[in-house]
């Protein structure tokens, strides 16, 4: 019998709020779907009966299933041991703020305020790092046991209570900490200007979906502050007077960086802590304020990436596809192909995935061509 | 960020003005049917707001995962569309599409979830944020909730028929079920949803 409308209810019902996308990202749903679109051909004749298109839909989570274990794990023929994703527990202070973000081999922890305590298991192959990251500094450690501390996105203090730390303040000569030992701020430290911590931009990475971003080349350790032996003073004696120096032309100034470039390297920094909602963000801003420039092939691919990473797999196959649009030709395409089909698998979109493995085949990169490989198999085995 | 229609490769996505904004959705289907893309953009500008409100209640995902099902909802009505069959209307049957979507997507959510687990940022829905709640009563707030903990086909009765306002005999021929069975569902929603109302009014 055919239930009575209840109109109180559908008129509660009708204030459930929905998300109605902004203009910006409604077109930019509307361009994906179009470029997809135009690479395929709607249905000429039937695919059979109604079972065989149910049964189609029933199998491809089961195919996503399978590929969804390839992207965590590796895209190469056989999956390759990898290490825990989680090296570390990390207990937070009440007020805490940190993300904790791993991809293969690279774990860290953003920290913006408070406290956390921080326990890291021994770290047993050499590419794998741990790292607590802040505005400021980066705390690297192996195997140990250890306090952070951050007062507005500052670093504050680190104390050790097992193995050895390693502090990187900006600015400042790098520190090894051992058990017992305690390093903490001082207001002449955040007087000193900040060098990037990061090096520029590496060259094309491997085509996991989550390519590590190059590691900052490891400053030399200073000796260990309170280990330092000490030194008598040298007796007085009167400086002999310094010859005038010969005046020497200034170099000149390094030009200032563009906005584009402070956009850059923005992205950059807040991709290697791990931030990659902020970070897909600024790479957009390279891209916004100089579409054609020397940075924006760099950023759109730097883009797709963080995207990814950060979960958005919507916007992220848009701006692979628009990367491919725009730079075809670029050595990063059969990467770019290879990783956006396998986000199309994950939709279930077979045949635009295939598309883009194929396209992938003949990449110079030979785990790329391995990646593309195991996609077109993975589709044909399900 | 929108493309530019400049070069020959691009002209299909050109929003086509005139022609299109008369014929009717069944038209706009058949001309899908025979590859015109235009007529694909034009589908999608006429309904994309009431597929995106259906999809928003109708599955439980994040307003990023909304986009997704949005964008696989219109490719699958362009991969189908040669096979749509005129006994209801183009919306309904869309709504079909998106609830077949939305259900294999769900099914999907967990493995994906596991996968990215390392990637993403611990972000709020945005949804769940203090600014979004503060603007909504609390019956809405209980109702959501409630509407969340309906099976999925008992959800999709509810904001098919109730909500968008589908006939319940033309929604149970789209989503292929027979009238009783459809009946039912929306009986067991209803029932659950108004039993917030009745709680909050007690």
């Amino acid at each position: 019998m055919k239930p009575r409308v209840d109109e109180k209810l559908i008129a509660a019902a009708e204030q459930l709020p929905f998300v109605e996308p902004d203009a910006e990202r409604r077109e930019d749903v509307r361009t994906a779907l179009l470029i997809a679109a135009r690479t395929e051909r709607p249905a000429t004749e039937s695919r059979g009966p109604r079972r065989a298109r149910l049964a189609w839909w029933l199998g491809a989570p089961a195919l996503a299933a399978a590929v969804v274990l390839f992207v965590a794990i590796d895209r190469g023929p056989k999956p390759a041991p990898v290490p825990s994703l989680k090296m570390a527990t990390v207990e937070a202070s009440e007020g805490a703020h940190f993300t904790h973000t791993s991809m293969d081999t690279d774990e860290v922890v953003r920290l913006t305020s408070g406290r956390v305590t921080v326990r890291v298991q021994k770290l047993e192959h050499e590419e794998q790092r741990f790292r607590v990251v802040t505005s400021d500094a980066e705390v690297e450690v192996r195997g140990t046991s250890f306090d952070v501390e951050v007062v507005d996105d500052r670093l504050r203090e680190v104390v050790v209570h097992e193995g050895l730390v390693e502090v990187r303040p900006k600015g400042r000569p790098a520190l090894l900490l051992a058990a017992g030992e305690r390093w903490t701020a001082t207001t002449v430290t955040a007087a000193i200007p900040a060098p990037e911590l990061a090096p520029a931009p590496a060259p094309a990475p491997t085509p996991e979906l989550a390519p590590a971003p190059a590691p900052a080349p490891a400053p030399t350790p200073a000796p260990i502050a309170s280990l330092a032996p000490e030194v008598e003073p040298e007796p007085e004696v009167a400086p002999e007077p310094e010859p005038e120096p010969e005046l020497e032309p200034e170099p000149e100034p390094e030009p200032e960086p563009t906005e584009a470039e402070v956009a850059f390297q923005d992205g950059w920094r807040t991709l290697r802590a791990g931030n990659y909602g902020n970070a897909a963000d600024a790479f957009h801003t390279v891209i916004a304020l100089d579409p054609d420039g020397p940075l924006a092939q760099d950023a759109r691919y730097w883009r797709a990436i963080a995207q990814a990473r950060a979960g958005r797999a919507a916007t992220a196959r848009i701006s692979m596809a628009r990367f491919l649009e725009k730079h075809p030709k670029s050595s990063r395409a059969g990467e770019i192909s290879t990783m956006l089909g396998w986000l199309l698998v994950d939709v279930g979109d077979r045949e635009a995935a295939q598309r883009r493995f194929k396209a992938a085949m003949h990449d110079d990169d030979e785990k790329v061509r391995n990646s593309a490989r195991a996609g077109l198999e993975a589709l044909r085995n399900n | 960020m929108s493309v530019g229609p400049n070069t020959g490769k691009l002209i299909a996505l050109r929003r086509v003005q005139g022609a299109t904004r008369e014929m009717s959705d069944e038209a706009l289907l058949a001309a899908c049917g025979v590859g015109e893309a235009a007529a694909l953009g034009a589908l999608f500008d006429r309904h994309h707001r009431v597929v995106y409100r259906f999809l928003s209640r109708a599955a439980t995902t994040s307003a990023d995962d909304v986009d997704d099902l949005v964008q696989t909802t219109f490719l699958e009505a362009w991969r189908s569309a040669k096979r749509y069959k005129s006994k209801g209307s183009v919306r309904s049957w869309l709504f079909g599409i998106a609830a077949n979507v939305s259900r294999h997507y769900v099914r999907g959510e967990v493995r994906r979830r596991m996968a990215y687990a390392g990637f993403t940022d611990q972000r709020p829905n945005d949804l769940d944020s203090p600014a979004v709640a503060a603007e909504r009563n609390e019956l809405v707030d209980q109702l959501e909730v409630a509407l969340r903990a309906l099976s999925h086909d008992q959800r999709v009765a509810f904001v098919m028929c109730d909500l968008e306002g589908i006939p319940g005999v033309e929604a149970a021929r789209t989503l292929g079920v027979r009238k009783g069975t459809m009946w039912r569902r929306l009986h067991d929603a209803r029932k659950a949803l108004r039993a917030v109302l009745d709680g909050s009014s007690a």
